[in-house]
């Protein structure tokens, strides 16, 4: 039987909503912890570097500012804190089983808030298993954690605003960026112009970040997509492809690119692996990073006492998240029975008018990023959909005739069965059976989650349990 | 794919030895895993199962998989694990080696 901690508040995920909401919830007096797989708090947008500070690069970045405002947020604080932490299961009634650096280490919640933030989408074209071939994402982070840029030249391409920050960063850490190929078009951004005016600042720091591209003479190519990444053992050459919303069939190639990397993402997607396998209600909304947990106006979820912030519940960005984290810390102590006084309401209300303001910003920004159909023409029969199992499109598309949802797709192909769980080929499965069946993707669902959440040594999820445990029924008579 | 360190931490004072695959490397305490394989040149973090296809880190950030290695004898994700001196680590590279 294991034994499990008990705390008023425990809070997945350390980036910028789940540090605050735990740092927010521990100002009541509870007892509060933090779980994080990281090494310290900031998540992937404030991605500490594991080694001293000394670049230079460093202290010009405003990253690097707010991370570091947090990570003292929370030294300062009474929150218990555990890094370099795997959560493989939750349940229902808020148990937490944990995996980290002392072992396993689980705990119960009077409150649970999970926010474990999004990660990359990436929508396949033929050879995107090829090394050389990473997200945006990627590249950003191991340029935040490791002060390292790819080495050669490279192609960033996809949509939002990711790309711009990865080519500029990448620049400025003495890369070489040899095009960006950016699948929005300027009427796009202009449409959402107004919503963004509320973030002057951050549309000011893409303005700047654009500047600098065009003056070191970086092509952007507009409405332009990958269609192939060539290479033997890895990359070597890249093709893009005008791509129409509104166009039928495959797109032909016509800019041909001497590549060493290419850094890739189609949007962001919410990590929601948690709240489906504790069976929260989820519903559909693009322009929100696809699936998201359903909650009410306090953050929480269709499960008592499971709370929601930050982009898990929507792709909103950091500020967001932030501000979202502050509310939901009080509610969630509230909802565990701890008291939110005057003054701690007092000091967070302020954060309820710019969470307003901040949220047109980044609805405006998370619907550039939206998942996007036409993607599906630039992938070949033999092009493969997940990468863990090797499937390729023709496979699953045979397996549409019969299956009748993602689940079915991935008993018949294997689809989803790898290392990855589903993570990286779950949207592009739900675009293709979509587009099969005629079914919109709101009504064709998303993988059942299971537990374990991410692979993990079999030993700890069997623990100490042995053969002579197993109750063995007696014979039968005769 | 290869990477290039641009750290002023990256001086030879800073460096610590670790192994892959038996063979000494020299890397920076504290960065990741992953990146101190790209750095020192090594393109390939796992053959693929099915296609026997070269493969390196995707996401870095826990969520693909593709970077999970043996560190001193337990399958872990390199791009999230910092290096400390000494570390033994092994590629996942024939069938077998997943076990």
């Amino acid at each position: 039987m294991t034994d499990f901690t008990e705390y008023d508040v425990v809070v997945i995920g350390g980036g910028p909503a789940g540090l605050v909401a735990s740092v927010a919830a521990s100002e009541t007096g509870g007892r509060v912890l933090l779980i994080d797989g990281g090494i310290a708090g900031g998540g992937q947008v404030y991605r500490n570097s594991g080694m001293p500070e000394h670049s230079v690069y460093d202290k010009y970045s405003s990253e690097k500012v707010a991370g570091d405002a947090l990570r003292h947020r929370l030294a300062s604080s009474n929150v218990e804190q555990s890094f370099q932490s795997t959560v493989w299961k939750v349940t229902r009634d808020r148990r937490v089983f944990t995996i980290g650096p002392a072992g396993k280490r689980n705990v119960i919640a009077g409150s649970l808030i999970v926010a474990t933030g999004a990660r990359e989408r990436v929508i396949p074209f033929d050879g995107w298993t090829l090394p050389g071939v990473i997200g945006v994402g990627a590249a950003i982070n191991f340029l935040k954690a490791d002060w390292a840029v790819p080495s050669g030249r490279t192609v960033i391409a996809g949509v939002g605003p990711l790309l711009y920050a990865a080519a500029t960063k990448i620049l400025d850490l003495g890369g070489k960026v040899a095009a960006i190929a950016d699948l929005s078009t300027p009427y796009e951004w202009c449409r959402r112009l107004p919503a963004m005016l509320n973030r002057i600042d951050l549309l000011w720091q893409g303005a700047k970040w654009i500047a600098a591209i065009r003056r070191r003479g970086v092509p952007i190519y507009h409405q332009h997509t990958v269609v192939a990444a060539e290479g033997d053992d890895c990359l070597s050459r890249v093709h893009l492809a005008p791509l129409r919303q509104d166009r039928q069939g495959e797109p032909t190639a016509s800019i041909s690119i001497d590549a060493d990397c290419i850094c890739v993402g189609h949007g962001l997607q919410p990590n929601t692996e948690i709240t489906r396998l504790i069976g929260a209600r989820h519903c559909y909304v693009p322009d929100q990073g696809g699936w998201i947990p359903v909650r009410d106006d306090r953050g929480q979820t269709t499960i008592p006492h499971v709370f929601v912030a930050g982009d898990v519940a929507g792709i909103r960005g950091a500020t967001v998240a932030e501000l979202e984290g502050e509310q939901v810390g009080l509610t969630a102590g509230e909802a565990a029975g701890l008291e939110v006084d005057q003054a701690l309401q007092q000091k967070y209300a302020a954060g309820r008018h710019a969470l307003n303001r901040s949220l047109r910003f980044g609805w405006a920004i998370a619907g550039v990023m939206r998942p996007r159909l036409a993607l599906l023409d630039a992938i070949g029969p033999d092009t493969l959909i997940c990468r863990c199992e090797e499937v390729t499109r023709s496979e699953i598309e045979t397996a549409t005739r019969e299956a009748v949802d993602l689940n079915w797709v991935k008993r018949l192909t294997r689809c989803g069965m790898g290392p990855c769980q589903g993570r990286y080929c779950g949207d592009t499965v739900g675009m293709l059976l979509s587009r099969c069946s005629g079914k919109s993707i709101a009504e064709l669902g998303y993988w059942t989650s299971r537990d374990p959440l991410f692979p993990i040594e079999i030993g700890i999820a069997v623990g100490d349990t042995g053969y002579e445990a197993i109750a063995l029924p007696t014979p039968l008579p005769g | 794919m290869r990477i290039l360190r641009r750290s002023q931490y990256s001086a030879e004072e800073n460096r610590v030895r670790i192994f892959v695959d038996g063979e000494p490397i020299r890397a920076i305490a504290g960065e990741t895993v992953a990146t101190a394989l790209l750095a020192n040149g090594f393109t390939v973090f796992r053959i693929s199962p099915r296609k026997q296809a070269p493969r390196v880190p995707f996401c870095f950030m826990g969520a693909c998989q593709e970077c999970v290695v043996r560190i001193d004898g337990h399958l872990m994700q390199s791009c999230m694990t910092p290096v400390k001196g000494g570390m033994r680590i092994e590629r996942l590279m024939s069938e077998q080696s997943g076990d």
